[in-house]
Order: structure tokens, then C-alpha cells, then sequence
């Protein structure tokens, strides 16, 4: 096609777009024309890469070679049909036409502008010890990141373009071999099957595939940290790289994830297995005490030693709500000043958070309003809630359903609540593997790093749930 | 992906949810005494031995409705297999109601705020709750339930030692349901599922075994419980009877022959 016309065909298609540009360049006899969009594609590539080599070839009178040898970008593609030239400029390629010497209608070179910020440590997975490395916005990158952790052939890619108008990169990792391949298919097949106009992050990625339209329990899993997916990947685990976010999705994901942090297996593994069993208990004190404290107090005050129960009484005598209104009470004023404290800016929100509390419980109890015990049960379900990030909400809700129930029906309402919800934890899968797995049902390697977390060395076998199989850690072989 | 049928169950599975079945029993009657604890021990081992023997003669996989029900009609067809079949839905069917009854009357002990009528039908729900999502999920409750154990041990190690003696049994019409084996047969009809964390098929024969020393695990514990004086004022002993009494309705619901 003639340059000119395409040139008029492109700015017909990218009409009112004041950033697409075509620089024209003329050598003798012979013209070229380059499509690009300001700013996504990097004026540097462009100059490096293509304008001075044909410059300098054309200077140097070398006028008899095609045009794409001349071009010293390492990624470039030859453009059959137009529709095929408007993806590539969309995509932040730059776009070679006109008498380009070649049986196509024009050429793709990689100019796309990678310019973003550097891995820095995430805000939200904070370790001492460990690298201080984050992904970043650009998926090109974070697949490097990864790529630079595990130096194997076996690390396999997939891509994939997502949403009818984003057209957003996404490319699913896993290692060959320790991987279940139905789970890398299902996972495949769940990134094919979504259907919409743009994905403009990894939660929308998220939601598309995850197991049920609204699981209460999250059932994918997702890190800023780069250590930590590559650790992921390597127990048989899929990772998904979204472009344009930090977030790196990782499945399936296991209910005993949420008690392992990367710095674990940086300590000794008594020190560790200690730490994770505390924040098993946290959990429970978070989700339970609340509710077991309210069963306990208002229905079943006689299996109570007396000394408890009195100094509770003392302590609430002349407060003008019953103790299942305090507690009810105390616990949505706590969690609307740990929104407030979110939502405000960084500065003013972190005095709030601290000041907030302290100076409401502090005038809450001399005003009679609520009492000292009820304060330290419900301060200390809220603050252990904060060891567990990835169920704190979830948490926050189920909570407030225990405390209703056991208030009503007391500890047996307790006992009802916790069985169905274990019911369904039961029965509940993550892309086909069980949620409770390592201990319901019971994975015997798995176990080993679960609450308590055996040394290292004594990991030979990748968990038998994940993986489908049975394979050791060494040499990737059943 | 994966395909998982509903009904299936790993051996730690039969190991917990056979000790979960008899602890059910002893904590539903409040066995206090050795005699109670032990007839459906011997119940347990005698269908076990059963399975041992004939299981020998079976089928490697033993998976197949038709092969359990031919190996409990001893082999005849037809006839005897349905009437096997519906004598075994019938006995389960009929202690599950009788297990939610003593279940039931075991919460109004604790909470005789509540009225038993309520406490019945909730129950009943979750029970039907349970069944719904099949034995698979009540298999994993199993190994969930008995995690439980070892905290209410460490728990029990400080009360005061009580004496065990050896009594009759505390209330006949309840003990029904400790010596009817209809679950025991069809636990050890079921094929261990492979492919979750089982990386071989299993013998058969093992699955008697796998059931006779859940229930001896269970009889172990209760009398450790008892000698440590465990009884309805603890909520910790409460809450795991509680919890064995589901998984053991949850059984015998799932039982679809």
C-alpha cells in the first residue's frame, strides 16, 4: 500500500488522538514513515534503534539492503494487514512504512517505553531479613524479577491478551514438571474465558477466576514480592502476571499460606514453628474469644469460676447496655476508627489510629459507658486480627456472625457457627485442590511446613496436594 | 478439573472418622465405666475381623456397590444384594435419627434455655448441611476434629484423676446404636481415594484394620479423658463430643447404598 494512503488510514483510525504522531523521513529517493504514539513509545529507541542506523546506511550510500536489516532493535515483526499495524502502535510499538523494501505492509519494532519505577521493598510485606525487592507496574519486568530467582529452562510462560478494549498483557508462569498440568490448563482456560472490556488491574483478574462468583474465603492468592511467588512456583503453584500491576496472583492458595512468611525460613525452625503456632492462636483469639467470651458471660455464667464471673459484674454494675450490646458496640466503633484511620491521609490517619482508641476507651470507662474487661477482650480480638492480612476482612465479618449467634443461643450457637463454617471449609476446593490442605485431609509433606516447620533439608518432597504427584525438591523426578 | 467424586475418603480419613464414630457413642450414652466402652469396641473388631477375612477373597479395589453388596449377601445376587441394601439404609437411617436425639439431649443438658424441639431441628439442619456436601467433607472435619485432642489432653492433664470402674451399661435404649455396625461395613466399602495425597492404591485388607484401630484409638481416649475426670462442665470435652456426634450423623447420612 502506498505510504501516503496508509499514513491517511492511520490518522483516520486514530482521529482527535492528539498523542499519535508519524514522523516522515526522507532518504533520496526513498521515504519512510513512522507510527507511534507519544510518550508510550520511547523517543530513544526510536532514534537508537532506527532512525540512525538507516541514516547512517543511507549516508554510507549501503542503499541496496532492506530496511528491516538496517533496524538494530532485537524484536521486530513484519505487519501483514493493517488491523495487525494498529494493535502494534496500540501496544507502544512504533510502526515502519512506505518504501520499506519488504513483502509486508510494514514493520513492528519494540520502542515501547519501560520507563517506571524500581523494584522497591512493598509497603505491604515488610521482611527484615530477605531481599528488599518488589514487582513493579510493568509485567515485562516482574516476569524478569522471577526469571532471575529460578535460572531454568523449566520456567514456562504463557501469554494471553485480556479484555475486549485494555487488550492487557497477562502471562501465566509455571515450572514444568512440578506444576499439575490440569491445574495449569484450568488456569489457562479461566484467563481465555474472561470476558470483558478492560482489566485494568490483578483484582479484576482475580475475581474472574477464582473459585464461585463470591467465595468468603479468598481462594487466590497474590504478593508484591518476587521471593515469594518464585517460592510459590516452585511447590507446583501458577503464577499470573498482570501488566500494570504490582500485585502477582499465585494458584491455587491454601488456607495454611496465610500462616507463612518468607522471613520464616530465614530463622531456626523451632524459632519459626513457635512463631507460626502463635499466629494460629492469634487467629483463634481474633475469630473466637469475642463470641466465646459473650456465650460464656450471658448464657452459661454458672460453669464460670465465681471469681471470674464477679469481677466482670463489678466491673459493669450501672453501665446502661446489656454485655452483648457492649461488646457488639465497642467492636463496630473500633472498626470504624480503623477505617477512618485508613481513609485519611498517611499522617493524620496514623494519630488517629493511635490516639483515637486510647483516648475513646480511656473516657468510654470513666463515663460508665463500657467497662475495663469488655475493652481488653474486644482490644485484643481486634489487634490479633492484624497477624493474619489475608483473612482480616473476612474475619471482621465472620466475627460479628459469631458474636450474634453465641449471644442468642450461647455456647451452643458458638458450636454451630464453627461447625459450618467448617463444613464449608471442608468442602471447599481451590482450583481442584483442598483448602484445609496439609491437615484436612492430611498431606504428610505438606505438614512439615505448616504450623510447625521442619528444617529445611527435611523438605525433600513438594506438597503431594499441590503438585498431584509425589516429586522430590532436588532433582524434580517422582 | 481434578475430578474428586464426593464420597471419597483417604485412609487417615477412615482412621479418624472410625475413631470419631465410636467416641460419638461412648460420649452420647456418658460411658462412664469400662463395659460400655468396650461392647462396641468388640463390635467394631468382630465386623473388622469379618472384613479381614473376606476381604482377602475380594476384589483388589473393592470399589463397586454390586461387589459390597455381593461380599455382605455372601455373594448371592440380586435378591439378597437389595435386601442387604435396604436393610443397611434402613439401620443407618434409623440411628442417625437416634444419634441427633441423644445429640439433642446432650446440648439441653448444657443450655436448658433453649427448648429441646429448637435444639432438634437446628441440629437437624446441620446435620442435613453436612450430608449435603457428602463424606468427603465430613472425612476432612474428621482429621480436623481430632486436632482437637491433643489441646484438650494438655488441657485435661490438670484436672483432678477420677477412678474408672467397671459398670453396666447407663441407659440400654441408647446403646443401640453403639453396637449397630451398618457404618463400620460401609466404611470399609469405600475405595481410598488417590488422588489428593495418596500417591498408591492401598490393599484392601487394611481398611478393616484402619477401622478397628480408629475405634481402639477411641476407647483409648476416652478413658484417658474419664481418668482425668472429663465430663459435661468442660466445654473443651463438650465442644470435641460434639463435634465426633456430627461427624458421626454426617456418616451415617452419607450411607447411599
Amino acid at each position: 500500500m502506498n505510504g501516503e494512503r496508509l499514513k491517511e488510514k492511520f490518522f483516520s483510525v486514530f482521529s482527535d488522538m492528539a498523542d499519535f504522531a508519524v514522523r516522515e523521513l526522507e532518504f533520496g529517493k526513498t521515504k519512510l514513515y513512522i507510527a507511534y504514539f507519544v510518550g508510550f513509545s520511547s523517543r530513544e529507541y526510536m532514534n537508537k534503534y532506527v532512525i540512525e542506523p538507516i541514516s547512517r546506511a543511507y549516508a554510507a550510500k549501503e542503499t541496496s539492503v532492506s530496511i528491516s536489516s538496517l533496524i538494530t532493535n532485537i524484536k521486530i515483526e513484519m505487519i501483514r494487514d493493517f488491523s495487525a499495524a494498529v494493535d502494534a502502535v496500540l501496544a507502544g510499538n512504533a510502526v515502519l512504512f512506505g518504501d520499506i523494501r519488504e513483502d509486508a505492509l510494514g514493520i513492528s519494532v519494540f520502542t515501547k517505553n519501560d520507563a517506571g519505577r524500581s523494584p522497591n521493598e512493598p509497603d505491604t510485606e515488610n521482611v527484615i531479613r530477605g531481599p528488599h525487592e518488589g514487582f513493579t507496574e510493568s509485567g515485562e519486568n516482574n516476569v524478569v524479577l522471577l526469571r532471575r530467582r529460578i535460572h531454568s529452562q523449566r520456567l514456562k510462560r504463557k501469554s494471553f491478551s485480556v479484555g475486549d478494549i485494555s487488550k492487557t498483557d497477562i502471562s501465566v508462569l509455571y515450572m514444568e514438571g512440578i506444576a499439575n498440568e490440569s491445574l495449569v490448563s484450568e488456569v489457562c482456560k479461566r484467563i481465555s474465558d474472561i470476558k470483558t472490556d478492560a482489566v485494568l488491574d490483578s483484582g479484576y483478574v482475580e475475581i474472574f477466576i477464582q473459585d464461585g462468583k463470591a467465595p468468603f474465603y479468598p481462594t487466590v492468592g497474590n504478593s508484591e514480592r518476587p521471593d515469594k511467588v518464585a517460592a510459590k512456583l516452585m511447590e507446583g503453584r501458577v503464577a499470573v502476571v498482570v501488566d500494570g500491576s504490582p500485585v502477582v496472583l499465585t494458584a491455587p492458595y491454601l488456607f495454611c499460606e496465610a500462616l507463612q512468611v518468607t522471613e520464616d525460613y530465614a530463622k531456626s525452625p523451632w524459632y519459626a514453628s513457635f512463631i507460626r503456632l502463635l499466629r494460629f492462636v492469634s487467629y483463634l483469639i481474633a475469630l473466637y474469644l469475642p463470641a466465646l467470651f459473650i456465650a460464656l458471660f450471658v448464657r452459661h455464667k454458672e460453669i464460670l469460676p465465681e471469681y471470674l464471673v464477679s469481677s466482670v459484674s463489678e466491673a459493669r454494675e450501672k453501665l446502661p447496655f446489656s454485655l452483648f450490646w457492649e461488646v457488639l458496640v465497642i467492636f463496630l466503633i473500633f472498626e470504624a476508627v480503623r477505617e477512618v484511620g485508613l481513609r485519611m491521609p498517611k499522617a493524620i490517619g496514623s494519630a488517629i489510629g493511635l490516639v483515637g482508641p486510647l483516648l475513646l476507651g480511656d473516657s468510654a470507662i470513666k463515663a460508665r459507658i463500657t467497662s475495663a474487661p469488655i475493652l481488653i477482650v474486644v482490644a485484643l480480638a481486634a489487634v490479633c486480627n492484624f497477624i493474619i492480612p489475608p483473612y482480616m476482612n473476612t474475619n471482621i465479618l465472620y466475627r460479628f456472625f459469631m458474636i450474634v449467634i453465641s449471644g442468642a443461643l450461647g455456647f451452643f450457637g458458638f458450636f454451630l457457627a464453627i461447625a459450618a463454617s467448617l463444613t464449608m471449609l471442608c468442602a471447599k476446593n481451590s482450583f481442584g485442590v483442598p483448602y484445609l490442605s496439609p491437615f484436612a485431609p492430611i498431606d504428610p509433606w505438606g505438614l512439615r511446613d505448616f504450623i510447625l516447620m521442619m528444617p529445611l533439608p527435611s523438605m525433600k518432597r513438594v506438597p503431594i496436594s499441590i503438585a498431584g504427584k509425589s516429586i522430590k525438591r532436588t532433582d524434580g523426578k517422582k | 478439573m481434578m475430578p474428586q467424586g464426593r464420597s471419597k475418603i483417604t485412609l487417615f480419613q477412615l482412621f479418624f472418622l472410625s475413631f470419631s464414630y465410636v467416641f460419638s457413642g461412648l460420649f452420647l450414652i456418658g460411658a462412664r465405666s469400662l463395659l460400655p466402652m468396650l461392647v462396641p469396641l468388640g463390635a467394631v473388631l468382630l465386623f473388622s475381623a469379618l472384613g479381614f477375612v473376606f476381604l482377602d477373597r475380594a476384589p483388589r479395589t473393592f470399589a463397586e456397590k454390586e461387589r459390597f453388596l455381593s461380599f455382605l449377601s455372601f455373594g448371592k445376587p440380586h435378591f439378597f444384594a437389595k435386601f442387604f441394601a435396604v436393610l443397611l439404609s434402613l439401620t443407618a437411617a434409623a440411628e442417625a435419627l437416634l444419634s441427633v436425639v441423644a445429640f439433642s439431649f446432650s446440648v439441653r443438658k448444657f443450655s436448658a434455655f433453649l427448648p429441646f424441639w429448637f435444639i432438634f431441628a437446628l441440629l437437624f439442619l446441620l446435620v442435613l448441611f453436612i450430608a449435603w456436601h457428602g463424606l468427603t467433607a465430613v472425612g476432612r472435619f474428621s482429621e480436623l476434629t481430632v486436632f482437637l485432642v491433643l489441646p484438650l489432653l494438655f488441657w485435661l492433664v490438670f484436672w483432678d484423676f477420677q477412678p474408672l470402674d467397671i459398670g453396666s451399661f447407663s441407659d440400654s435404649f441408647y446403646t443401640y446404636f453403639l453396637v449397630t455396625p451398618a457404618p463400620v461395613l460401609y466404611l470399609l466399602s469405600m475405595t481410598v481415594c488417590e488422588s489428593t495425597v495418596m500417591p498408591k492404591p492401598i490393599h484392601t485388607r487394611i481398611f478393616p484394620l484402619v477401622c478397628f484401630f480408629g475405634g481402639c484409638a477411641a476407647v483409648l481416649c476416652m478413658i484417658l479423658f474419664r481418668i482425668y475426670g472429663a465430663s459435661a462442665d468442660n466445654i473443651f470435652f463438650l465442644f470435641f463430643g460434639w463435634m465426633a456426634s456430627l461427624i458421626r450423623v454426617g456418616v451415617l447420612l452419607s450411607v447411599r447404598v
